[in-house]
């Protein structure tokens, strides 16, 4: 196989074995590799009925055909497992360094099975196939994990592990890679620590084949000669802004989430906007693996109050420890950052739950002596200390490390926590922005902007602006964006660069530059159309464990704010989402039923059982 | 190039409140982000402009020289324009390139 290892590692963490299997070439073609590998070992193996955190979960680890080539932006991993925060499956999405490092020891995925009774980690360098013991690593940062590791392992290896937020059971633990690149979403971190596993430690040697290095050359000749010729005056704005510019465009849209999205624009909004960032915090920028982007950013906090140095923060995190919060303190917003990253919590999630706990608060539904201290609207001291004690569970930290949806429930007011399948929402109220709304409930990992963008077509520009206001005709293109990500996920490349530069910009959005990078890598005919079989194939077996998990039409909801409360300020002003109405034009689209479950005809077109 | 092209009209970009009288004229507020903050006048990311009543979306793009390969977009209010349409006194402007995420 080109592309393709063509093997994969299952590690049983009860027994210890270690055992290489092959990967069935078409089990390869049908699945493509990352999210697709992920749901197809899970939907094998997994009864989705399990407990997430107990040891029939499995946990896989995927990259995908593309990942470690020089595609650009071949940097992605995957981890699919059943999350503990909502109950359904989950998969969480990184870059960096490790995953391409983790496909050149030779596998294209880790099956982690079982749970370890002492803490361990999984070291593979070459023929050494290793679980060793992690006792002195438990209860470390991920930071000093991540150096200890290098330090008795090799010192050019890469490390993916969890730090004491995972290890004491926060519903939204990270797995961290590169110290500070994140699987962030739904408690992947948590699964791997309830296992005991402490982290995965790769040194990857081998050389990942291409099928058709000629075919290859072109592509890569014609696809980042554009991108040069682009941008042969000015950046690419991420590498100016990095993800942070798009909180003037939410603002403009009224999109920007505010006080746990009481309102969808925020007065502070210039103060934690990517020019503020760049002005007073930014010391530097870094890319993953093959990409010419390079978004990340590096800050230093000098602050006394927050002082720090590292990465991020994201607009996610911006919108969910800022806006949300009312807080317009970037230094504090980047300083609770850094300690997510240092203990291992999914930002979005955290900032998010802080968000739902200042209202809560407001309202008289917590009082000082649950939180141990006021929690006013816009108080970064409190968000810095709040995020501290979660990941350390410490008094009121225990209540925000269950989420906003318990935490909320807990206190009798679970309508007040913004979630979907009881995760938090992106950036993006989608009050005035229909489609993220349709994109929210129907996202099977819960509320997410990744597993379906809406955002690039809805405020973003990308292939071309529509109306954010409109809900009609909207849910085929939700579909269309859905089922782009599913094939951008299981390829092992980043949405960042594929949407303008290997995707047709027609609303259609067909992946002809994926297509070609992925016939040159692999030497498989992929058709456009064999890739959206390929990206509904994945969609409806995630789906499939969801329903048997007992999540059909009754879980791909909204919280009342969204369907009843009018929005009160900016453009969408007045506006609520038409859910009920754009979910029958999904299912149909999907032909699903109207309970949201796949029909025979199409799983049988899908080859699913 | 990076130099604010005056319309065909003749009025070219001017501070805040200059001709805030002037009927046959209006005042916006623009913000270029990102990349294309090196097309703005003075070096400023967001500034005030003073544009004829007939200018029009299309005829406003220009004024910036952004080369056409960036492909700029233009959200007036808060809402997606229209090539073709004019400008109100106090509007909010922000151009960028449509290549960015969260």
């Amino acid at each position: 196989m080109h592309g393709w290892m063509g093997k994969v590692l299952r590690v049983d963490l009860t027994s210890g074995d270690i055992t290489e299997e092959d990967l069935d070439p078409k089990v390869a073609r049908d699945y493509l590799g990352g999210r697709g590998l992920g749901i197809y070992y899970l939907n094998k193996e997994v009864d989705p009925t399990c407990d997430p955190l107990g040891k029939d979960n499995l946990m896989v680890m995927a990259t995908g055909p593309l990942t470690g080539t020089k595609a650009p932006t071949g940097a992605r991993y995957m981890v699919t497992t059943k999350s503990p925060l909502t109950g359904a499956i989950t998969c969480s999405n990184s870059g960096g360094q490790f995953p391409a490092h983790l496909k050149r020891t030779g596998f294209d995925a880790l099956l982690i099975s079982g749970a370890s009774h002492k803490p361990v980690y999984l070291y593979i360098d070459d023929d050494i196939r290793e679980l060793r013991p992690a006792v002195h690593l438990w209860g470390r940062t991920t930071h000093d994990t991540t150096d200890q590791l290098l330090a008795e392992t090799h010192a050019k290896a890469k490390v993916a592990c969890v730090g004491p937020a995972a290890e004491k059971g926060a519903l939204y633990a990270t797995i961290m890679n590169d110290k500070d690149r994140a699987a962030g979403r739904s408690g992947v971190g948590t699964v791997m620590a309830a296992k005991k596993l402490k982290a995965i430690v790769v040194k990857g040697r081998q050389k990942i084949t291409v099928a058709d290095p000629a075919k290859f050359k072109k592509v890569q000749d014609r696809v980042l000669g554009k991108f040069k010729e682009t941008y042969k005056d000015t950046p690419p704005p991420l590498r100016v802004n990095g993800t942070a510019n798009t909180v003037a465009i939410a603002q403009q849209f009224g999109v920007l989430p505010t006080k746990n999205f009481q309102q969808g624009t925020f007065d502070g909004w210039e103060k934690i906007q990517a020019k503020t960032l760049r002005e007073t915090l930014v010391v530097g920028h870094r890319a993953c693996f093959s990409c010419p982007i390079s978004c990340a950013r590096l800050t230093k906090v000098s602050d006394p109050d927050f002082a720090g140095e590292g990465e991020g923060p994201e607009y996610e995190t911006i919108y969910s420890m800022g806006s949300d919060c009312g807080i317009d303190n970037l230094s504090a917003v980047t300083k609770a950052n850094y300690i997510c990253n240092h203990l291992g919590l999914d930002t979005i999630t955290m900032g998010a739950t802080v968000a739902c706990a200042m209202e809560l608060y407001e309202r008289g539904y917590i009082t000082d002596q649950d939180v141990g201290f006021p929690l006013q609207w816009g108080d970064g001291h409190a968000l810095v200390k709040l995020v501290s004690m979660t990941g350390e569970m410490e008094g009121f930290g225990k209540d925000l490390a269950l989420g906003s949806y318990r935490l909320a429930e807990k206190y009798g007011h679970p309508e007040l926590a913004m979630v979907s399948k009881k995760q938090e929402f992106a950036g993006y109220d989608p009050r005035a922005e229909q489609g993220m709304g349709l994109a929210y409930a129907t996202s099977p990992i819960g509320a997410s902007h990744m597993r379906g963008d809406p955002a690039y077509f809805e405020i973003l520009g990308i292939p071309t602006l529509l109306d954010p206001l409109e809900w009609k005709g909207r849910a085929k293109w939700v579909k269309v964006c859905q089922d782009l990500s599913a094939i951008i996920d299981a390829s092992g490349i980043c949405i960042f660069f594929t949407m303008r530069s290997l995707v047709e910009q027609k609303m259609e959005m067909r992946p002809f530059g994926i297509r070609d990078y992925l016939e040159a890598v692999t030497g498989v005919d992929y058709t456009i159309e064999e890739l959206g079989q390929v990206a509904e194939r994945i969609i409806n077996a995630e789906r499939l464990f969801l329903v048997r998990a007992g999540l059909k039409r009754n879980a791909d909801t909204l919280p009342p704010r969204m369907t009843d409360e009018p929005i009160p300020d900016g453009p969408g002003s007045g506006y609520v989402v038409h859910l009920e109405e754009m979910l029958d034009d999904y299912y149909q689209a999907r032909q699903w039923t109207a309970e949201g479950v796949p029909t025979q005809e199409k799983l049988e077109q899908l080859n699913l059982r | 190039m990076r130099k604010v092209q005056p319309p065909e009209n003749g009025i070219s970009a001017k501070g805040s409140g200059d001709c805030s009288q002037n009927i046959e004229t209006v005042n916006i507020k623009v913000r270029l982000l990102a990349n294309l903050s090196s097309y703005a006048p003075q070096d400023e990311d967001e500034f005030t402009l003073t544009v004829a009543r007939r200018e029009t979306v299309a005829d406003f793009i220009k004024r910036f020289n952004i080369p056409a390969q960036l492909k700029p977009i233009v959200i007036v209010n808060g809402r997606p324009s229209r090539s073709t349409s004019r400008f109100a006194e106090g509007d909010r402007v922000l151009v960028y390139e449509p290549v960015t995420g969260g």
